[in-house]
């Protein structure tokens, strides 16, 4: 930096430097006009021969004061107080302007901040920035690891300074045995965990050593923050004392510090330690055998370490362990710790940020376009303003400046709007959508990465909305110049050509907008294949309980008995899934007969199932009264599965795979499964004996749903302690599957009104300018006998005419739009011509509701006017 | 060949730098006297317009290459003198030499086609 110029723009000396210069001026205007004088030209003739011989004085000055101060400072500071005051002017258009942009940038920050903390920003975790997250592949695809591979990587590893695996389970947590107490989700997690990615504790510490321990581990407990608030008072005295969790006494070592959730996108109710899983769930061993699948595994990088070093690692570690114990090797990959950073969750969640961030997008230029506009209409006003300026010796670039300096403005109100909406907004969005028993541990922070955004994003939108007609007012003014009482910029090609452009965008949002919504109406009218009325869905939670496998089938047989028995019961059921009830069973490398292998949705269900849900057969007689007491022996396939293992084929008393124990017994037509639009997915029903995630689903006489819903978890508390079950009717799952489709409509339908309102304001902004300047030519038609239907027609035709060659830009565009929605669409096709069709309509009513009014002006001009002197 | 008097946009760049510095080593100097004295050294070939000339001297006392104060003049008005400094000549010995690599560089070219 130059100190010295800075020290001078700080004394004033640029200002005093001018003030110099005019004296200067002055000085040799004067000897010039002597030296004239000498050469015998009369006194007068020869000032003004001297004054236009010094050239254009006011650049020289701007120059001169140039040469002093930074003149990009000065100057920015002037433009800006320029453009504050002609915003000031009109507040009209500073509003509008304002809105606009805010609604552009607005959706952009909301979008970008939620995207950044589900996919850029690490989970808050201790040195976030070092700490990664380790993928395995396993079969065909990347999960987490098992316990043992987790170990192994903890003993060899040599680059990551620390490793820690977690696993979500649930706990149900009482102060007293004997008391039911409540269920939470919990983390299992390695001994070492808050050692290594802790953020401290409110109270307390986190596990010892023991608490790793294959064999007799320590019973330790640590709370969360938020769980210690709401279950315990904030007591500090819980420190220390003993919890009864899943049945087993555990002891509370620390309280994490506030706002710690540990590596995952929900907040855990409580840690325990990973070996006491296999303790709570008799039977299983996760924590010990190479079967077990998946613990997440998170490591903290050594000093100096790459991630490409790690994974070299790694994948040579995961190799020689699995050789060791008879597996493939597979690859691994290493990420920032986020929620999309799992490669599944990275497919998923892809299209619909991509439809999202590209809706945005559209917006933000839609509201650009709308300024753009705006700023043309009040270029022309200021047409004079211009001229006179540039004509007395205003550099262009100045002029451009100080229009842009004004878009600017206009942007950064509107970026500091959005910014603030980008921080408020998406917590409660996703608070409003997502259902987690637990809470978001998900925050959504305006860091460094969403503010750069929001900047970057204001900078454009001033350019975008600013540059194409400062510099049409600019250049028309320099060109024509100074004419007697006239506007001389039309800029009215560069209004219908954005307004074109305008319209081009509405149509893609709101046929997209349309497209949504015709895909809500329509996952709402698929044939689910099974009728959800009468039924009601009762969960059992035996999971933290305590109860083997074992002991479930045993407890859920009696009580399925049980109620069977009470009046108004048609059947009961028992399904591990449940169709729509938002778990996903799979089974990976079936083949089909051309050898290729497909995954197959399945569910473990009761033989009853299929009648309970009123699902009817279209083969084979089904399962048979006591096939559900032997493990999987018979199968019910939906119609793809059949087509796609045994196409031509009667597949009747088949084995699903060759060699397979499973005896095929039957096929189903369509059916709804996993969620809606998942009916020709592959799909299998075996019998078997119920486990502990098993759910009952009931069949009553219409009426009898009301009492049975009061009943019903009481009857199964008062039949065994270990119930804590939760009775519901089915159709509410039903209706909890369309939910996410329902907000997808919404907030597509929110777009596009905001995109449809944005075109609205632009075509009449464009019509009633056109009106309102045309008005002496109007009253010219009048006055020769044009009637005012027909003036009234023709600002119609003209306007419309405009609006139509945007719409079927709109059309071609939301064609390519629709490709993007196309994995969200179940089943419709991306382009429905309901969709299209109804779009193109609401915009074009808009567009001449739009246009009404201008035109009713128009047609209502007094010929007279044209007799009137400007 | 027409003789017309060229501007400043003619001139190479930071030209007219170099030649105000040189005319300031003969003594100090207001602006109108350089224009006058740069318009008969070149029999009127180069008349520098006021508007380039004031920003230039502006640039050399910025720059530390000139110095300016308010004298009497000799018609008896107040006028702005502007006086070379040592490092203005300094400045100007090595402007010179690059000036003179310049136009000897121009002319290999425009003799060697």
């Amino acid at each position: 930096m130059n100190w010295t110029r800075f020290w001078n723009r700080l004394t004033g000396r640029p200002a005093r430097e001018e003030a110099s210069f005019d004296e200067e001026v002055a000085f040799h205007a004067e000897m010039k006009a002597r030296e004239l004088t000498a050469a015998g030209l009369n006194e007068e003739t020869a000032r003004g021969e001297a004054r236009r011989a010094l050239g254009n004085v006011t650049l020289a000055r701007e120059q001169v004061r140039e040469a002093w101060s930074f003149p990009w400072l000065a100057d920015a500071w002037q433009d800006v107080r320029y453009g504050a005051r002609g915003l000031a002017a009109q507040p009209g258009f500073a509003a509008a302007a304002v809105l606009a942009l805010v609604l552009g940038i607005g959706v952009n920050a909301i979008v970008f901040n939620v995207y950044n903390a589900l996919a850029l920003a690490p989970y808050a975790v201790r040195d976030a920035h070092l700490v990664v997250e380790v993928w395995g592949e396993r079969g065909a695809s990347w999960s987490g690891f098992t316990w043992p591979e987790y170990r192994y990587f903890r003993e060899h590893s040599k680059n990551l300074a620390g490793v820690v695996g977690t696993t979500n389970t649930a706990a149900r947590i009482a102060r007293n045995a004997g008391e039911t107490g409540w269920d939470g989700p919990a983390a299992a997690v390695s001994d070492n965990f808050f050692k290594v990615i802790g953020t401290g504790f409110a109270h307390g510490r986190g596990f010892s050593p023991e608490a790793g321990r294959v064999r007799d581990p320590a019973a330790e407990i640590v709370l969360h923050y938020d769980t210690w608030v709401a279950r315990f008072g904030s007591d500090s005295g819980i420190l220390g004392q003993w919890l009864h969790v899943n049945g087993h006494k555990l002891q509370v070592v620390g309280i994490a510090a506030a706002g710690f959730s540990g590596p995952q996108p929900t907040n855990p109710a409580v840690w325990i330690p990973a070996p006491w899983r296999d303790i709570f769930e008799p039977g299983q061993t996760y924590y010990d055998t190479v079967n077990s699948c998946c613990t997440s595994v998170i490591g903290r990088l050594g000093p100096g370490v790459t991630r490409a070093r790690v994974t070299a690692e790694l994948t040579g570690l995961i190799a020689q362990f699995r050789k060791s114990v008879g597996k493939e090797p597979g690859r691994v990959r290493v990420t920032t710790p986020t929620l999309l950073a799992s490669p599944k969750a990275e497919a998923g969640a892809g299209p619909v940020f991509a439809a999202l961030g590209v809706t945005a997008l559209l917006i933000l230029l839609l509201a650009c376009a709308n300024v753009a506009n705006l700023q043309i209409a009040r270029a022309i006003a200021r047409n004079r303003e211009i001229s006179v300026r540039l004509a007395l010796g205003a550099g262009r670039g100045r002029l451009l400046r100080q229009m842009l300096a004004e878009s600017l403005l206009v942007a950064s109100i509107a970026g500091a709007i959005g910014a603030v909406l980008a921080a408020w907004a998406p917590s409660r969005i996703v608070d409003s959508l997502v259902d987690e028993p637990g809470g978001i541990a998900i925050r959504f922070n305006n860091d460094y990465r969403v503010l750069g955004f929001i900047t970057t994003v204001t900078l454009l939108a001033a350019l975008v909305s600013g540059l194409a007609p400062a510099w049409g007012a600019v250049r028309k003014a320099a060109a024509e110049g100074l004419r007697e009482g006239r506007a001389v910029i039309s800029g009215s090609r560069l209004r219908r050509g954005l307004l074109v452009v305008q319209v081009a965008l509405s149509a893609v949002l709101v046929s997209g907008a349309m497209l949504m919504v015709r895909v809500a109406d329509h996952a709402r009218r698929i044939d689910p294949g099974l009728s959800p009325s009468h039924v009601i869905h009762m969960q059992l939670g035996l999971g933290s309980s305590g109860a083997t496998d074992e002991q479930s089938r045993v407890l859920v047989a009696a009580l399925g008995e049980r109620i069977a028995a009470l009046p108004g019961i048609e059947s009961v059921a028992q399904s591990l899934a449940v169709p729509l009830g938002n778990t996903n069973m799979g089974m990976g490398g079936i083949k089909d007969p051309n050898g290729a292998t497909f995954k197959m949705g399945f569910d473990r269900v009761s033989p009853d199932f299929h009648g309970t849900l009123r699902i009817p057969l279209r083969a084979g007689a089904g399962f048979g009264p006591r096939d559900g007491d032997r493990e999987g022996e018979v199968a019910v396939l939906n119609q793809a599965a059949a087509e796609r293992l045994f196409p031509g084929e009667n597949p009747l008393g088949k084995p699903i795979q060759p060699g397979s124990k499973t005896i095929v017994a039957g096929v189903t037509g369509k059916v709804t499964t996993r969620q809606f639009g998942s009916e020709n997915d592959p799909y299998m029903w075996v019998a078997a004996p119920a486990s502990r995630g098993t759910r009952l689903l009931i069949r009553h006489a219409p009426g009898a749903g009301e009492a049975l819903l009061a009943v019903l978890p009481a009857l199964a508390r008062q039949q065994d302690k270990r119930f804590v079950a939760t009775a519901a009717p089915y159709s509410q799952t039903v209706a909890a599957a369309l939910r996410g489709v329902g907000v997808a409509a919404a907030i597509a339908a929110v777009l596009g009104a905001l995109a449809l309102l944005l075109a609205c304001v632009g075509i009449y902004g464009v019509a009633a300018y056109g009106v309102s300047r045309h008005t002496r030519e109007i009253g010219l038609r009048m006055a020769l006998g044009a009637r005012p239907a027909g003036i009234f027609a023709m600002v119609l035709r003209q306007n419309l005419r405009t609006v139509g060659v945007g719409v079927a830009a709109g059309v071609a565009g939301s064609i390519g739009f629709g490709q993007l929605l196309k994995g969200m669409l179940y089943g419709l096709s991306p382009t429905d011509p309901v969709a299209l069709a109804s779009a193109l309509a609401i915009l074009t009513a808009t567009a001449v509701l739009a246009v009404l009014a201008p035109a009713r002006r128009a047609s209502a001009v007094d010929p007279a006017i044209t007799l009137r002197e400007d | 060949m027409d003789r017309a008097p060229i501007s400043q946009s003619g001139l190479l760049p930071r030209t007219l730098d170099l030649l105000v510095l040189k005319t300031l080593t003969r003594a100090p100097l207001h602006g109108y006297g350089i224009a006058q004295y740069l318009l008969r050294t070149t029999s009127s070939f180069l008349s520098v317009g006021e508007g380039t000339l004031y920003p230039a001297l502006q640039r050399l006392v910025v720059n530390g290459w000139a110095q300016a104060e308010w004298r009497q003049s000799e018609t008896g008005r107040r006028a702005r003198y502007y006086t070379i400094t040592p490092v203005g000549r300094k400045h100007l010995r090595t402007q010179e030499r690059e000036f003179e690599q310049m136009v000897d560089a121009i002319r290999l070219v425009l003799r060697a086609v």
